[in-house]
């Protein structure tokens, strides 16, 4: 039988990680970052430092301030995070074309294959994390089996640098783990029911679904899936990532606010943002969201699609969609607005000269000037003003 | 010539920002003999309104400023009719908003002046009403020229007002503040309709005439519009429930019999004293026309077994001899002119305590029995005080809730407070609050919106009937509950001479309804006349066992002296009496703890004279002040004040909304006593005594009337402890959580059983030493199953699980609950918790053709930590074993019990405990302080945290529950607690000890 290879990457508190790129003075600091700086803001990432201070993976702002206020909170950059993922997704994508990332700092390879043309797996995976760490500095550790779900849980439970479970041994890796890692337990029923049995090791599952007629009673449509995992069985392939062209443009708020004058005005200068660049593709996009964060935490979005790369159309479109996403009254931190599945734009010339017209005129008089000065050499006053420039 | 005939202020449900007292303030400046205030849909504030007129000499105007979705118009009265129409008027506007103006007045038009800006509403107004009753209102924001062609147009009159909402321009920032908060939205969000202009202030008539220069004419019309309005309001009629004179009559003879039979079963022999008490009472109660009123009540009483009558009417013999209360007044020497006095000119109100859970059945036969049209309740005017303005403003600037909750979470929501900012900013409270610019902002802006009336709710009692419609009287609104309400709250609602019953719901009352039935139960074989059976007859007074227990301070449970301040106050005292105990209860009160100090030291033996010969009164109370009676005939003595007048005082006490004239009072008291002679310290001392009934303070009649239920209830935990724990628990009722009653049971020597599918009923039951938890104490399980359950086994007891499972169809979650809880554990003794779940689960996930699983797939031992979680989620704490007990062996030996606390006084020492209660105070010099209740395995222990330690470690009880401490133990009467030092979270501390092994491995 043909043995796949299959590699998980997990480049464990990527987050902070990026963040000792950016200052290297804090690699022996008590650092944490926080998905937002309000009381209710909780830790993402955290410096081993940081937790022997006591603090923990989703402890609340606010009794980290109690608790300890000498640790560095660090807010959450989600555009230096994607972008270093993507920089390290490039690189991985050198050692096989099988990539699959999945979230911030975690990767499935597929090396069918390599095993035959680079020999040793193992020597594989420590050439990869090698590489890894000399082009971004970042640490990584590798789990290497035959499936995505064993691969997976060896870099969740197991802290070697690199560990494999080779074929046939997955059921016994798995014996003695908590059911918590099999992702059918997360399903309600499943994980009630697991709960309810007191059930604390897969090993219990696996003697359980020795027992086909009561564990299909008991797990129901989850059993058989259930059943495969508990014996670490997974045909899920490793996907390589359709790569979406995009466009995304954020703004961190100076200063939190609801300001309605403020935060149109923000919206507008990314609004304009977006519009400057589908001009320069001379592409419409089929698919514009606008997503809003709140200080506790809570997110949300709007998607829509521009119908000209006018700047008068798009900060209409935008506005519109930032007016239905903000419905409640908090206070805003980030706005962001993305744009992707772009589509060439048309446009038909007629003999009389429509206010579309106009406004394209004055868009792109606007454009030469940026182009020349550059975006934020030609603002209004009131996104200086939001801007906190003025 | 100009009067504002169109304001509104903080009676305005979230858009007028002026108090009563500004609008009188700003009128008295501006010279204007008269004003109306013409609140938004409502005469919420009215008689308040009249009263605060009357204080600055003012003509008060009654008046509405109708505001629907289609229409807007100002209204005034005339006269009386005017008045009733307008109640008819707002009653509708209340049932339908949507309705057209002219739909709701057609009928109602008599007696009324009529002012709209809109063209609409008078063409359509002119139709029903004379127009010399309908004016063109011509308010700021509006061209006068508009407004005069349209009263040419229509042949009406033209009339300026103000149309005021707040005090000056700068207001018109907290205006918007308030509408969004209303509207639900940020100020930036507001649309045009939904608030108001800067234009809408207070101006004279010199800035009114500077705004309508044209208008000199239309200013006087102002002027003579409120010269035609009805502005002498009395309301010193009380308006009885009773009918005609000839009912009256009939009433009178009624209650006479009543009385008089029921004294026959009160008290065995009727002799002078009684019948002397009774005549007397009985006289009183007819020259004031009493007697419908009583008999109401009685009637209402008689509907349920067990009540207690509260307030001054346990001072009446009729009330006693009718069972609406249960103290002999003879006997307790409470005086029945603090009920009914022959100088009084208000009426007093019944206060009556039913079981809470029968209090609904009650009102319902109360509305029945009088209809909607004579009868609504009292409502609850809902005003923003610090918290709840605080919440609302962080909102609208959008503060996210935990933000909010940092500074809120702070303060009590009872707390009126002025000047938050720099209470805030200096407060020890706050001090670990991270204060920045928007949080001052807020802080502001809540300031000046304390006061604002939101909304009116259900009032938790009170019930007005009167003799005819009460539309006439007062306007009435539904409440979201469905229950019809009054406009005003019960101040408002006793100063305007309405009649209420109050009728409140009382846990312990149903807890000795509960206990009585189950002693019933237990002892079935007990002879009939056993004296249990009866909540009348049960005597506790002078029972030994009772008051043993009441010495000792074993009073958790026991109705209104179980809180730790009062157990400590039994227990220092080691007096324990009727009399004493009528003193204990009206003596806690916060602003009283000086005078406690004192009392324990005199019951102690220390030597003590009156203050002044004069107030021999106050013998009975070891000379301190303890009744509001007290202060009546303090003051009477002293000042020389009539009855009438020392009521005054007394009501002004009570009420927050008269406190700005206690100053006024104090120097009245001091000019008119020193005049009369007394020394300089007698009138100081007394004034502090009287004082410190600022807030709450109780009359003799009600304390001893709550005392007796006390008894009542100790008698109970006495004798029956494990029926009566079972009772307080399944009415969840009183001071502390169902975990600390269940404690209390404990050390009371009674087994907790955990439930049990063949012997759990849905409430707790207790029976000789044991107690066994009722099913509804499984967090999860759903009453409906419960329900099935018992109706089942109503058939036969389950003799297996497999019995069970087949006789009981249940949904999983249900099973589940039942499992986690142990039901079945006894029905399976030989299987563990994993076998009877599996078993469970795979009977109930079949969807048809059900049969049991046989395998026995796995074997697991059930840990102590497993047991403890299901423990936890299926009641919310543990059962088998006490929460502290998990921590004892990791922790040093050095810490102590609880049980030996007495062994190390004066000694520092460590102990653990789970917080039971906690309660914060203020020190003399205004730093807070906190009194908390722990207990351990052993016993409860009350500790202190001063203020030093409480802004150390204050906010650590916010959210943690389980403390390790160090503190002094110290003695106070023979009563030992701890002054707290440090402390800290049992598990943050046992982390903390890890992480120091963790490191010392480390470096070792």
């Amino acid at each position: 039988m043909n043995v796949r290879d299959v590699f998980h990457i997990r480049l464990r508190g990527l987050e902070l990680q990026a963040e000792h790129i950016i200052d290297p003075t804090l690699k022996t600091r008590s650092v944490a970052i926080i998905s937002s700086s309000s009381s209710n803001g909780t830790i993402i990432s955290l410096s081993p430092e940081a937790k022997e201070e006591g603090l923990s993976y989703g402890m609340k702002v606010s009794k980290i301030r109690k608790i300890n206020s000498s640790v560095r909170l660090l807010p959450y950059n989600k555009t230096l995070y994607s972008n270093l993922n993507e920089y390290i997704y490039n690189t991985l994508s050198m050692f096989t074309p099988v990539v699959e990332p999945k979230g911030i700092g975690n990767f499935f390879l597929d090396m069918n294959g390599m095993r035959y043309i680079k020999g040793n797996v193992q020597n594989n995976g420590l050439s990869i994390l090698k590489s890894i760490k000399d082009k971004t500095s970042i640490f990584g550790q590798i789990g290497i089996s035959s499936n995505k779900l064993v691969s997976q849980t060896i870099t969740t439970v197991i802290s070697e640098k690199i560990h494999e479970v080779k074929n046939g041994f997955e059921s016994r890796f798995f014996s003695n783990l908590n059911p918590i890692l099999l992702p059918t337990v997360s399903e309600k029923p499943v994980s009630s029911l697991i709960k309810f049995l007191l059930i604390k090791r897969i090993k219990n599952i696996q003697e359980m679904s020795n027992h086909q007629n009561e564990f299909k009673i008991l797990f129901g449509i989850h059993s058989i899936q259930l059943a495969k995992e508990s014996h670490g069985k997974d045909s899920r392939p490793v996907q390589s990532l359709q790569k979406q062209d995009s466009i995304l443009r954020q703004t961190i708020l100076p200063e939190d606010t609801n300001d309605k004058n403020i935060l149109d005005a923000l919206v507008k200068d990314l609004a304009e943002q977006i519009a400057f660049e589908l001009r320069k593709r001379w592409q419409l996009s089929n698919k514009i969201k606008v997503e809003i964060h709140y200080t506790d935490g809570y997110q949300s979005e709007q998607v829509g699609k521009t119908k000209s790369i006018d700047d008068f159309s798009i900060v209409e479109v935008c506005h519109l969609l930032f007016e239905r996403a903000n419905h409640r009254r908090n206070r805003i931190r980030t706005i962001l607005i993305h744009a992707s599945h772009f589509a060439p734009y048309s446009h038909q010339i007629t003999m009389f000269r429509t206010v579309n017209d106009q406004n394209m005129d004055l868009s792109k008089a606007i454009e030469n000037i940026r182009k020349r000065y550059g975006v934020s050499a030609l603002q209004t006053a009131n996104i200086f003003q939001a801007l906190g420039k003025i | 010539m100009f009067i504002h005939l169109n304001t509104h202020s903080v009676y305005s449900p979230m858009s007028g920002l002026l108090s009563l007292n500004d609008l009188m303030d700003l009128s008295k400046n501006s010279s204007m003999a008269k004003i109306a205030l013409t609140d938004v849909n409502g005469l919420w504030g009215f008689i308040r309104f009249v009263q605060h007129a009357r204080n600055k000499k003012i003509s008060p105007i009654a008046g509405v400023n109708i505001i629907t979705p289609v229409d807007e118009v100002v209204i005034l009265v005339e006269n009386q009719n005017g008045y009733e129409n307008l109640c008819r008027i707002i009653s509708a506007v209340h049932r339908n908003l949507n309705q057209p103006i002219i739909d709701i007045v057609k009928d109602k038009t008599i007696g009324l002046f009529f002012l709209s800006f809109n063209e609409k509403t008078l063409k359509s107004l002119k139709k029903v009403v004379p127009s010399t009753h309908l004016f063109v209102e011509l308010r700021p924001g509006f061209q006068e020229q508009v407004i005069y062609n349209l009263g040419q147009k229509l042949k009406l009159e033209v009339v300026v007002t103000g149309d005021v909402y707040f005090k000056s321009r700068n207001d018109h920032s907290t205006h918007l503040t308030l509408r969004a908060i209303y509207h639900n939205t940020t100020r930036y969000n507001l649309k045009g309709s939904q608030y108001k202009t800067s234009k809408h202030w207070f101006r004279n008539e010199e800035e009114m005439t500077r705004i309508f220069p044209n208008s000199l004419n239309a200013l006087n019309n102002s002027y003579y519009l409120a010269d035609r309005c009805k502005t002498d309001w009395s309301f010193i009629n009380t308006i009885f429930p009773g009918l005609s004179l000839k009912d009256t009559h009939r009433s009178n003879k009624d209650l006479k019999e009543k009385v008089y039979s029921g004294a026959k079963k009160r008290y065995e022999n009727l002799n002078e004293i009684v019948r002397y008490r009774i005549e007397y009472e009985l006289e009183l109660i007819n020259q004031k026309g009493f007697s419908p009123y009583f008999l109401i009540v009685e009637d209402v009483v008689k509907q349920t077994k067990s009540t207690i009558g509260r307030g001054s009417a346990a001072a009446s013999i009729v009330s006693y001899c009718l069972f609406i209360t249960q103290v002999d007044p003879i006997k307790h020497k409470l005086h029945f002119e603090r009920f009914i006095h022959a100088e009084r000119e208000d009426m007093p109100d019944i206060d009556i305590d039913f079981p809470w859970d029968e209090r609904e059945d009650i009102l319902d036969y109360i509305f029945k029995k009088y209809g909607d049209e004579r009868t609504a309740m009292v409502s609850n005017q809902v005003f923003l005080k610090p918290r709840s303005a605080i919440r609302e403003v962080g909102k609208v600037y959008g503060l996210s809730n935990e933000e909010i909750n940092s500074v809120t979470k702070r303060i009590s929501w009872y707390k009126s407070r002025n000047n938050l900012e720099s209470w805030i900013q200096n407060d020890p409270k706050f001090s670990n609050l991270d204060i920045d610019k928007t949080i001052i902002n807020i802080l502001k802006e809540s300031d000046k919106i304390i006061g604002s009336f939101r909304y009116s709710s259900v009032h938790p009692g009170g019930v007005v009937i009167v003799p005819d419609e009460i539309q006439k009287y007062v306007p009435v609104l539904k409440a979201p509950k469905g229950v019809q309400i009054v406009e005003w709250e019960k101040d408002q609602v006793e100063d305007s001479g309405l009649l209420k019953i109050d009728i409140l719901g009382n846990r312990s009352l149903s807890v000795v309804r509960d206990t009585i039935k189950h002693i019933n139960l237990n002892y079935e074989g007990l002879d009939s006349d056993n004296k249990y059976f009866n909540y009348h007859s049960i005597q506790p007074i002078g029972d030994n066992k009772t008051t043993e227990m009441m010495k000792s301070g074993k009073t958790m449970g026991v109705f209104y002296i179980e809180s730790p301040a009062t157990r400590q106050l039994l227990l220092k005292s080691g007096v324990v009496n009727f009399e004493h105990v009528v003193i204990y209860s009206s003596i806690i009160r916060p602003a009283a703890n000086k005078y406690t100090n004192i009392m324990l030291a005199r019951i102690h033996g220390e030597k003590w004279n009156l203050i002044h010969p004069d107030l021999d009164f106050l013998e009975e109370s070891y000379g301190i002040m303890v009744y509001e009676e007290q202060v009546s005939m303090a003051v009477m003595k002293m000042a020389g004040l009539k009855y009438s007048e020392a009521e005054v005082l007394r009501k002004m006490m009570g009420r927050d909304s008269m406190h700005h004239q206690i100053e006024s009072w104090r120097k009245f008291f001091i000019t008119r006593s020193s005049r009369r002679g007394y020394s300089e310290d007698v009138i100081r001392n007394v004034w502090e005594m009287i004082s410190s009934f600022v807030g709450y303070s109780f009359c003799k009649p009600h304390s001893a009337s709550y005392a007796m239920l006390s008894f009542t209830c100790a008698y109970l935990k006495a004798h029956f402890p494990s029926e009566f724990l079972g009772a307080v628990i399944s009415n969840k009722g009183g001071f502390y959580s169902s975990y600390a009653y269940m404690s209390e049971a404990r050390r009371f020597g009674i087994k907790i059983i955990k439930p049990d599918i063949n012997k759990s009923h849905y409430e707790w039951r207790g029976h000789e030493n044991k107690l066994i938890m009722g099913l509804m104490s499984i967090q999860k399980l759903k009453k409906k199953a419960v329900h099935t359950i018992l109706d089942e086994r109503n058939t036969g007891y389950f003799e297996s699980l497999n019995d069970f499972l087949v006789r009981i169809n249940l949904d999983l979650s249900d099973a589940m609950a039942l499992t986690n809880a142990g039901c079945f554990d006894t029905l399976e003794c030989n299987s563990n918790h994993q076998e009877i779940a599996y078993r469970v689960a795979g009977y109930y996930l079949q969807n048809r053709n059900h049969h049991f699983l046989s395998g026995k797939p796995f074997k697991n031992k059930i840990q102590d930590e497993d047991s403890f979680r299901l423990e936890l989620e299926s009641f919310g704490y543990p059962v088998s074993s006490h929460p502290i007990s998990r921590y004892r062996h990791i922790l040093s030996a050095r810490i102590k019990y609880a049980k030996d606390i007495s062994y190390y006084c004066g000694k520092s020492i460590y102990l653990m405990g789970l917080c039971i209660t906690r309660k914060e105070s203020i020190t003399r010099s205004s730093q807070p302080m906190e009194f908390l209740t722990l207990e351990d395995e052993t016993d409860i222990y009350e500790c202190v945290l001063f203020p030093n330690a409480f802004k150390e470690f204050g906010d650590l009880l916010q959210w943690e529950k389980l403390f390790i401490i160090r503190g002094v133990v110290e003695e106070s009467f023979g009563v030992y607690s701890i002054a707290i030092e440090k402390m800290a979270s049992i598990q943050q501390w046992i982390k903390r000890l890890n992480r120091n092994k963790n490191s010392l491995a480390y470096k070792n």
